[in-house]
């Protein structure tokens, strides 16, 4: 291998590792961790009211963008077709909104996120009775 | 990413989604890529996901939510990784402009008036090291203009083809290279600035 080419791969390991490292969910230790260097008090972030109803409306709207999708064809959707869909919107929710981070975990009736996902999802199909 | 033997089954799942929007097949692209697309909006947001970690999980959001319609844009000759990091990429650039007007004058004087304070960096845990050495790495990184930063860290970082970074920024393989080349020429003396030696 070429020097060049080594030291491109260190800097890409580096690159890697200080991403990973950032991309971290942002738990109390890792938020408190990072924020140690001039201009920070150590303290804490949490979000605020505004940041969570956008996170919420995000997640609902990610949901049910892949609920929307299969608006046509939910008509000869089985009930099984409709169930998975559910799970995905309620996984695409704990995977995107991160259910376990610090500031979701402080705040009451947490699943909401996930209930409000999947039922956004399940609207757009009709009980197995209706079709 | 790149020569990975999981891409074909990616790009089945690209088809399966754009063909009957399958949403297992979405579900599979997500929990594949979620890890390296998170480590991709950490670098493209930089010091702003330092300043306030939420703010990855709102681009990374917006990101999966675009990527619903974006798929259909995808042509199955580069990694299915590239294509999914240009849109994850786009979505942390316009998440940045629109924190950027959000943030008031007065929080921005209210930051730098903050300065000095809590310097206790002594932290003897070996998390709290990575996470300093990730700040300056970060830090370094951010002082890259767009596109040159997202293009050093696919490439380098992640391993994206120049063929494939050459299709998703729509520039020639050449150029590709020349930007590639002066831009860990530069990254490098900034990362020295920082302290940091790859």
């Amino acid at each position: 291998m070429r020097r060049e080419d080594v030291r491109d791969e260190a800097l890409g390991a580096l690159l890697r590792r200080a991403a990973e490292t950032a991309a971290d969910a942002p738990g109390p230790a890792r938020v408190q961790a990072v924020r140690l260097g001039p201009g920070d008090d150590g303290k804490i972030r949490r979000l605020g009211p505004r940041r969570i109803r956008a996170r919420i409306a995000g997640g609902v709207a990610l949901a049910a963008g892949l609920a929307a999708a299969l608006t046509v064809p939910a008509v000869v959707r089985t009930r099984a077709d409709r169930e998975f869909l559910a799970a995905a919107a309620g996984h695409l929710s704990r995977t995107l909104i991160r259910e376990d981070s610090s500031f979701l975990a402080d705040l009451p009736g947490t699943s909401y996120l996930e209930s409000a996902a999947a039922d956004w999802a399940g609207s757009f199909f009709p009980a197995d009775a209706d079709l | 990413m790149n020569g990975d033997p999981g891409s074909a089954a990616d790009r089945e799942n690209v088809h399966r989604w754009n063909a009957g929007r399958d949403p297992e097949a979405f579900t599979a692209l997500v929990r594949r890529y979620d890890p390296a697309l998170r480590r991709v909006a950490a670098a493209v947001l930089g010091s702003a996901a330092r300043r306030d970690p939420g703010l990855l999980e709102d681009a990374l959001q917006e990101g999966y939510r675009r990527m619903l319609d974006a798929l259909r844009g995808y042509r199955a000759e580069s990694e299915p990784f590239v294509f999914l990091a240009g849109v994850v990429r786009r979505a942390c650039l316009d998440t940045l402009r629109k924190e950027t007007r959000a943030r008031g004058r007065t929080e921005r004087a209210a930051a730098f008036g903050e300065s000095g304070a809590g310097e206790s960096r002594a932290d003897p845990e070996g998390e709290a090291e990575r996470a300093i050495l990730a700040d300056r790495v970060l830090a370094a990184l951010d002082r890259l203009a767009e596109p040159d930063r997202s293009l050093v860290y696919l490439r380098d970082a992640e391993g994206a083809s120049v063929a494939d970074l050459a299709r998703a920024f729509r520039m020639p393989e050449g150029t590709v290279k020349s930007r590639l080349a002066r831009a860990r020429t530069r990254l490098r003396g900034m990362l020295a600035e920082e302290g940091v030696e790859p």
